[in-house]
């Protein structure tokens, strides 16, 4: 999905990450997986008490690595600011292609 | 886009014994008595601590998550699972009890049922209280499930002027758990920073009827986070202007 960003951008959408720790634990993360975190090109914000995945009905939903996280879910906000897709996963590893997306937004644009 | 490593099954993960069924069967026996006077009274969608409604103390909360949270050994709860809604109304009622659900929560460290210590140990983490420091650091060495011992690690980081000690040493070095030894170095990479009193303060304001609110056709429920350098993000501000892709991950590390 990183090297589809600039398709992300073209198709006029911004990509926000949520993930649910405390932002030394997203730093670490993100330096873990191979990231520098002065130098993302999608922002990967902290949501350190669950509260927003909790508003999005993720929260505490997968134990990953013994602690209870998000269910990894993607939604679709259309520039009105409406919800138009919902994906939550059934399993750790279930979330939509970069195409499946960017046919949505393409889907969006139309409308 | 950080690629998550697959959850392998792992033996020492926890998983629910023939004995937490037990627990469950004895959680639906009491139900029938005393707590079920409490549940009564408060109703169990009532917003707890709100203007209105009848307050509940810190032993009703871990009540209502005893009874509302299902063990399971699967790593993802069913999609019509209402427990993960019961673990968050249970931290944010126990967040804005604040000092007074300390003691009550030091005591559910030594429950029976794993899931309720668990919770006991997360709910600590966030209200990161020194009075709890001595019996999380048993916790940490004894408690025979590893995510009681993971969320009291947190714990005792978030207290704050956690320094390297023997048995952090020990738990890092010689956990069966391997995450239990990640969560103590998470703990010590705070170099002795308390947890940021923001983090409370979003559950303390946690309105229960905004759980679960986004429906595809509706608006977004809106929010501001940081990012992992500080830069606050407002979804509302791309309003009029842009489409978002919002990625929920559980930021593996």
């Amino acid at each position: 999905m990183r090297d589809r960003l600039g398709d992300f951008r073209a198709a006029g959408a911004e990509v926000l990450v949520i993930d649910p720790h405390e932002s030394y634990r997203v730093r670490h993360m993100l330096k873990e997986a191979g990231f520098d975190p002065e130098d993302l090109h999608v922002p990967v914000l902290a949501d350190p008490a669950n509260v927003v995945s909790a508003s999005y009905g993720v929260a505490f939903q997968m134990r990953i690595h013994t602690e209870w996280s998000n269910r990894p879910a993607v939604f679709v906000i259309d520039r009105t600011g409406v919800i138009r897709s919902a994906h939550r996963a059934k399993t750790f590893d279930d979330r939509p292609t970069p195409a499946d997306l960017l046919g949505e937004l393409a889907k969006l644009r139309a409308d | 886009m950080p690629r998550p490593s697959v959850p392998a099954d792992r033996p020492d993960l926890p998983c629910p014994t023939r004995r937490s069924l037990t627990m469950n069967a004895r959680s639906r026996i009491l139900a029938s008595g005393a707590l079920l006077v409490v549940l009564t009274i408060a109703g169990p969608s009532a917003a707890p601590g709100q203007e209105g409604a009848p307050a509940v103390d810190a032993a009703g909360f871990v009540e209502r998550f005893r009874l509302g949270w299902t063990a399971t050994k699967e790593h993802m709860r069913p999609a019509d699972d209402a427990g993960w809604k019961v673990r968050m109304e249970t931290l944010g009622g126990l967040v804005r009890l604040g000092d007074a659900a300390v003691p009550t929560l030091i005591r559910a460290l030594d429950d029976p049922e794993p899931d309720v210590r668990v919770l006991a140990a997360q709910a600590l983490s966030y209200l990161a209280d020194g009075r709890a420091a001595d019996r999380l650091r048993r916790t940490l060495a004894e408690d025979g499930d590893a995510a009681a011992r993971l969320y009291a690690a947190d714990a005792l980081g978030a207290i704050g002027g956690l320094r390297p000690s023997p048995l952090l040493e020990k738990v890092e070095a010689e956990d069966a758990n391997r995450d239990v030894r990640a969560h103590v170095r998470f703990a010590l990479e705070r170099d002795g920073k308390p947890l940021d009193d923001e983090v409370r303060s979003s559950l303390r304001t946690l309105d229960p009827r905004k759980l679960d609110a986004a429906r595809v056709g509706e608006r977004a429920p809106d929010f501001t986070l940081d990012d992992a350098l500080g830069k606050a993000y407002r979804l509302a501000d791309f309003r009029g202007k842009q489409a978002v892709v919002l990625v929920f991950i559980y930021g593996d590390t």
